[in-house]
Formats: structure tokens, C-alpha cells, sequence
């Protein structure tokens, strides 16, 4: 529950108090003046108009006797009479409707028989003045006289009727204020015992309250001019760092700078050596091509061998068949020799030809003989040849599929550094962007370095706001009093 | 040829310009077999010159016996050439059934057909090592005509009768029989005249019909 609303409970229930005491007040005052208003309207107006109606019963029995006394005043005493009979009947109609009790209405009613019987009485003696007996209208007089006497007892019984009745209404009256005042005490004491406790709660809780809170206050007051100093110094710390910050940055800034440098002497680098790569790619195609080339050679060279070597051959079948022949040449030169001896003598010349077709055969047997031997080293040579032609065409083709690998290392190479091109580019770039960066972050270095400054005065405000709360607390405390409040 | 086998040999630089050299050198001396020059067709007409003025060794005598000398199992025999009638290039040969080890077959010598036989089977000689066998030798008797053959024929040769020695006395057997002498060159020189009579030699044999 809020203070407020207790503080407005309160009120609501003083006011509500109050408010039950203005309507009894006010109750009380309607029933008052209502009483009053009785007495003014109705019995004070009906007593005056009861004396006035025997006022008027007394001013006609003067003119009546003026009547009698005064003929010659006649005429306007007799209009002043009937005039006075007509009030007389108004002013009775008056009492009449002012009277509230029965007795009040009994005696009119009684007023008004008497009035009656008065009138006639006076009527009767009017027309024996009409008719000139003045004596016996004054003899007659003396019959009405008892009558207006009766009238003004009547008259004078209700006066005392309604004088009595206006004095019991009066102690009535102030028996009812009394009351009245009596119950407007006995509220106002338990309004005010009501307030008072209540007060007294009210303001027991809410000084408890306060005072927790003000405890609350005042110690969190201490601590936030703890923490706010400690802010403040944190504060000069950050400044001074964000000092350094700004020197490292600046330091950044230039080594971004000579990196980007650096990345861009690399990158033009790599652009040389892909230049080179290049042109070692080119040379590598080239001998790739002079390799083929040789290996065609090779290829012609082992075909030219075997050729020889076949030719060779050939050869060799030739010097066969001559050596063939040498051989039917030397059985020729025997049976010739054979037949030259069987001839004797005669056949003497015939055997010197046998023994020279013998010593040919014998020669181109040896000739044919070397021949093969040399036939033989050339079988030998051309296999060695074509040995070694092989190998060379492996070799060849061994250089070939290493120049392939060269030139793809060295397309590799050339991508790699190609690549590694590029991303120098993207490095100086970088460093271009850091630099930038670098700068912005300076800036921003510069714009925190002001706001720490700011934060430094913003905490000494702070502090100061902190101490003021401090007193605050501590005069509120002050204010709400150690206990009780 | 030998200098296209060094080229490829030569691990450095090859100096092709000799390499030409050579080559047309060969080509030249090739050429130069063919076309002899001027000199040395001279030389060697000078040399068959001198050859041919060159007086006979010896006169030939008249106790010399004609040898037809031959090859046979490495070692050197010879016939008389009055027995040989001619020498011949072993060629058709057609092996005989039934008929002795030593009777190889038979051939068709210019229409004629002879019996050849192998003598070394003849003699019970020592099989040692592979031979040629392409020559026949025709042995010819007044009643019998036969082919020996020969790993090859060395030649005809005139050898004084003094120089065969007529007995060894290591041979014996039936060797003996057909042996005529030992030459000074150990050419063993065989009796073709007992060969070709040797009864032997004439194959009288008959097939039994083997009945199942």
C-alpha cells in the first residue's frame, strides 16, 4: 500500500467522518429551521391573527357601538363594520388553515360558532336600528356583549393554545438541539480520536518506510560516490590508455603503410617471375619439341642401323653362296686332278690348272672366311648400336616426360606465383584499407579520448550529485528523526 | 660401320666433321677394292709375276702315289685316285630299311644310283664330335661302284711312295686289312682296292615277314 493511497484512506476516512457530521449538522439544522419556520409561519402568524381577530372583534363591537351611539355616522360606520366582519371572516379562514391541532381547529370552529352567533346578535340589533328602535338595540346590546366576550375568551383560549403549543415546540426545538449537539460532539471526539490514531499509524508506517528508504538512500548515496569516484578514476585511467591507444595506433598506421609497400614491391615481383615462368614455359615446349625432334632422329637412326644391319645380312647370304661356290670350285679342282692323273702324261697342263682353280677356291674360301669374321663384328656393332640407340631414344623420352614436368612445375610455378600476385594485391590493398581504418580508428581514438574527458567531469558532476544526495539523505533522515517521528 | 658404333659412345661433343671424314674415307676404300688404283694393281701383278716365274718344286716323280686326301672325323685319310672317280657335294641322300648300320642310304648321281656308306661305322671308329658329312667320295672298281663320305675334301696330292709307311704296328684288327700306310703328315691312307673287294660291303640280307 502506497503512502498516497494511506495518506488518502486517511483523508477519505476524516472526510468521510466529516461529511457524516455535516449531515448531521446539517439534518439537524433542516429539523431546526424547520421547527422555526414552524413557529414563524404558522403559530406566530396564527396567535397575530388571533389577535388581530380579536382585534377586530374588539373594533366591531366599537363601531356597533359606534352605530348605536353615532346615527349619523351610520352609513360609514356600517361599511366599516361589514368591512370589519369580512376581515374578521378572512383572518378566521387565515387562523383556520394555520391551525395544525385538533384542539386549535376545535376552538376556530368554536371562534367561528361564537362569531356567528355574534354576528347575528349584532345583525339583529342593526336592523332595530334600521327601524328606529335605538333603545331597544341598545337593550339589545346587552345581549350581544356576552357574546363578544365569549368570542374574545374564545379568541384569547386559542392565543393561549397556540402560545402553549409554540412553548412546547420551543423546548422541543431545543431538546432537539441539544441531541443534536450532543451526537455532533460524540462524532467530532471519534472523528478526532479516529484521525488521530490513524494519523498516528499513518505516519509510523511512512516514517518507517522513509526511514528504510532514506537508510537505502544514504547508503546507496555512499556508495555511488564510492563507485563514482572509483569511475572517475577509471576514467583518467581510460583517458591515459586511450592515449597509448592513439601512439599504437599511429604506429599501426605506419607499418600498415610499409606493408603496403612491401605488398605491392611483392606484387610486382611475382608479376616478373611470371614473366619468367613464361618464357621458361616457352623454353620448356621448345626443348619438349627439340626432344621429339631428337627422339625422331633416334627413331631414323635405330631404322637406318636395322637397315644395315639387314643389308648386312644379305651380305652374309651372299658370301655364303660364295663361299659355296669356292667350296664346288675346290671339288671341281680335284676331279679335274683326279682326271688329270687318270689321263697321265697328257694330262699334266690340265692338273697345273686344277692346282691353280684350287689355290683360288682355297683364297676366296679364306677371303670369304674374313669376310664373316668382319660380318660378325658388324652384327655386333649394329646390335650394339641399335642397343644404345634404344637407350638413347629411353633417355630422349625420359627427357621429355621430365621437360613435361618442368614445364608443369613450372606453369605451377607461374599460377602459384600468379596467385601469390594477386594476393599481394589483395595484402596492399588491405593495408590500404587498414590504413584507412587505422585513421577512422584515430579518429575514433580522439572522439573516446573526449568522451572520457566528458565522463570525467560528467562523474565529478556525478560525485557531486552523489554527495549532495548524501546530505540529502542525511537531512531527511535528519527530518524523519532517529525513532519516532 | 665401326665408326657409326663409336658415335653414340662419345658421352661429349662429337666431332661430326671427323666422323664425315672417316665415313668418306671408308667409302673411298671400298671404292678403291673395286677400282684398284694404278700402284697397287701393279704390286699385285707383280706379285703373281713372280709367283708364276717361280720354278715348279719338285719334278714329279714316278713311284709317287696320286692321294685324293680327305676330312673325316678330324682326322686327316686319303685314297688313291685311281680308285676315286670323282668327288661330289652329298645332296638327296635316301636312307635304306634293312640294311647294316654302316649303309646310310642311297643317292641319285646324275641318274646313277649308288649305295653310300659311312666308314667310320665300316671301321668301328670312335663317334666323337659332330660332323659335316656333305661330300661323297665315288670309289670305282672294275665290279663296284660305291659313295664313302667325307667331312670335306682336302685335296689331291702327289706323295712319294717312299714316304707311306706301310705298317703301324698300333693298328691292328680289321683296320689293318683295309690300311695301305701312315704318311709323314699321319695321313692314314686307305686300301680303296680291299675295300671296294671286301665282301662285306655287298649286302645280301633278307627281311623275315613278321607274321602277327
Amino acid at each position: 500500500m502506497t503512502i498516497g493511497k494511506k495518506i488518502i484512506g486517511g483523508y477519505v476516512l476524516v472526510l468521510a467522518l466529516l461529511a457524516l457530521m455535516t449531515a448531521v449538522a446539517f439534518y439537524s439544522l433542516e429539523a431546526i429551521e424547520r421547527a422555526y419556520a414552524g413557529f414563524l409561519d404558522v403559530d406566530t402568524p396564527s396567535i397575530l391573527a388571533a389577535t388581530e381577530l380579536r382585534q377586530e372583534a374588539r373594533d366591531q363591537v366599537a363601531q356597533y357601538r359606534g352605530l348605536l351611539l353615532y346615527p349619523d355616522q351610520h352609513a360609514r360606520l356600517l361599511n366599516e363594520l361589514r368591512e370589519s366582519h369580512r376581515q374578521f371572516d378572512v383572518l378566521l379562514e387565515k387562523v383556520r388553515g394555520l391551525s395544525r391541532s385538533e384542539e386549535g381547529v376545535g376552538l376556530v370552529n368554536e371562534i367561528a360558532d361564537a362569531q356567528k352567533k355574534y354576528n347575528e346578535g349584532q345583525e339583529q340589533g342593526l336592523r332595530l336600528l334600521e327601524q328606529g328602535k335605538r333603545d331597544e338595540a341598545i337593550a339589545h346590546g346587552a345581549t350581544v356583549l356576552p357574546l363578544v366576550t365569549a368570542l374574545r375568551d374564545k379568541c384569547d383560549q386559542y392565543i393561549a393554545l397556540q402560545q402553549k403549543q409554540l412553548v412546547e415546540g420551543e423546548s422541543d426545538v431545543s431538546r432537539v438541539l441539544e441531541r443534536t449537539l450532543l451526537l455532533l460532539l460524540s462524532i467530532s471526539v471519534f472523528a478526532i480520536v479516529l484521525g488521530l490514531v490513524f494519523g498516528v499509524l499513518l505516519t509510523r508506517s511512512i516514517t518507517r518506510q522513509l526511514r528504510e528508504t532514506v537508510l537505502q538512500l544514504s547508503s546507496s548515496s555512499s556508495e555511488i560516490l564510492a563507485t563514482t569516484t572509483q569511475v572517475a578514476s577509471g576514467a583518467a585511467e581510460t583517458a591515459s590508455a586511450v592515449s597509448e591507444t592513439t601512439a599504437t595506433v599511429e604506429e599501426v598506421k605506419q607499418t600498415a603503410g610499409v606493408s603496403s609497400q612491401k605488398a605491392r614491391y611483392v606484387s610486382e615481383s611475382a608479376q616478373k617471375v611470371s614473366q619468367v615462368s613464361q618464357t621458361g614455359r616457352t623454353s620448356v615446349e621448345s626443348a619438349i619439341a627439340g626432344m621429339q625432334r631428337i627422339q625422331e632422329q633416334m627413331e631414323s637412326i635405330a631404322e637406318s642401323i636395322v637397315r644395315l644391319s639387314e643389308q648386312s645380312q644379305a651380305i652374309g647370304e651372299i658370301i655364303a653362296s660364295v663361299n659355296d661356290l669356292a667350296e664346288q670350285s675346290n671339288l671341281l679342282a680335284v676331279n679335274a686332278a683326279i682326271e688329270a692323273a687318270r689321263a697321265g702324261d697328257q694330262g699334266k697342263g690340265f692338273a697345273v690348272v686344277a692346282q691353280e682353280i684350287k689355290s683360288l677356291a682355297a683364297q676366296s674360301r679364306q677371303a670369304t672366311s674374313q669376310v664373316r669374321t668382319i660380318l660378325g663384328d658388324i652384327q655386333k656393332a649394329t646390335s650394339t648400336a641399335v642397343l644404345a640407340t634404344e637407350q638413347g631414344n629411353k633417355a630422349v623420352e625420359a627427357g621429355v616426360k621430365q621437360s613435361a614436368e618442368a614445364g608443369e612445375s613450372i606453369r605451377l610455378l607461374a599460377d602459384s606465383v600468379t596467385e601469390a600476385a594477386q594476393a599481394a594485391v589483395q595484402i596492399a590493398a588491405s593495408s590500404q584499407q587498414q590504413m584507412v581504418g587505422m585513421d577512422q580508428v584515430a579518429l575514433a581514438m580522439e572522439n573516446i579520448k573526449q568522451a572520457s574527458m566528458q565522463n570525467v567531469s560528467g562523474t565529478r558532476q556525478a560525485e557531486t550529485a552523489a554527495q549532495s544526495l548524501h546530505e540529502l539523505g542525511q537531512k531527511l533522515s535528519a527530518m524523519i528523526g532517529s525513532q519516532r517521528g | 660401320m665401326n665408326h657409326q658404333e663409336r658415335t653414340p659412345q662419345m658421352k661429349n661433343a662429337v666431332d661430326w666433321s671427323e666422323v664425315r671424314q672417316r665415313l668418306d674415307a671408308a667409302r673411298a676404300a671400298v671404292e678403291r677394292v673395286w677400282a684398284p688404283e694404278p700402284e697397287e694393281s701393279r704390286r699385285v701383278l707383280k706379285a703373281r709375276a713372280q709367283a708364276l716365274a717361280r720354278e715348279p718344286e719338285q719334278p714329279p716323280a714316278a713311284d709317287t702315289l696320286a692321294l685324293v686326301e680327305f676330312l673325316l672325323a678330324h682326322e686327316t685319310y686319303a685314297v688313291e685316285s685311281r680308285h676315286v672317280r670323282e668327288v661330289y657335294p652329298l645332296e638327296n641322300l635316301t636312307p635304306l630299311p634293312c640294311t647294316p648300320a654302316f649303309v646310310l642310304g642311297i643317292v641319285n648321281l646324275r641318274g646313277e644310283i649308288l649305295s653310300v656308306i659311312d666308314i667310320r661305322k665300316f671301321f668301328d671308329l670312335p663317334e666323337k664330335g659332330l660332323t659335316d658329312l656333305n661330300k661323297v667320295i665315288v670309289l670305282q672298281s672294275d665290279n663296284m661302284v660305291v659313295g664313302i663320305l667325307a667331312d670335306a675334301i682336302v685335296g689331291f696330292r702327289g706323295v712319294p711312295l717312299s714316304e707311306v709307311q706301310p705298317f703301324l704296328p698300333t693298328l691292328t684288327g680289321i683296320r689293318e686289312k683295309y690300311l695301305k700306310g701312315v704318311t709323314r703328315e699321319r695321313t692314314v691312307v686307305l686300301d680303296a682296292e680291299k675295300l671296294l673287294a671286301d665282301e662285306k660291303i655287298i649286302v645280301q640280307e633278307q627281311v623275315k615277314e613278321i607274321t602277327p
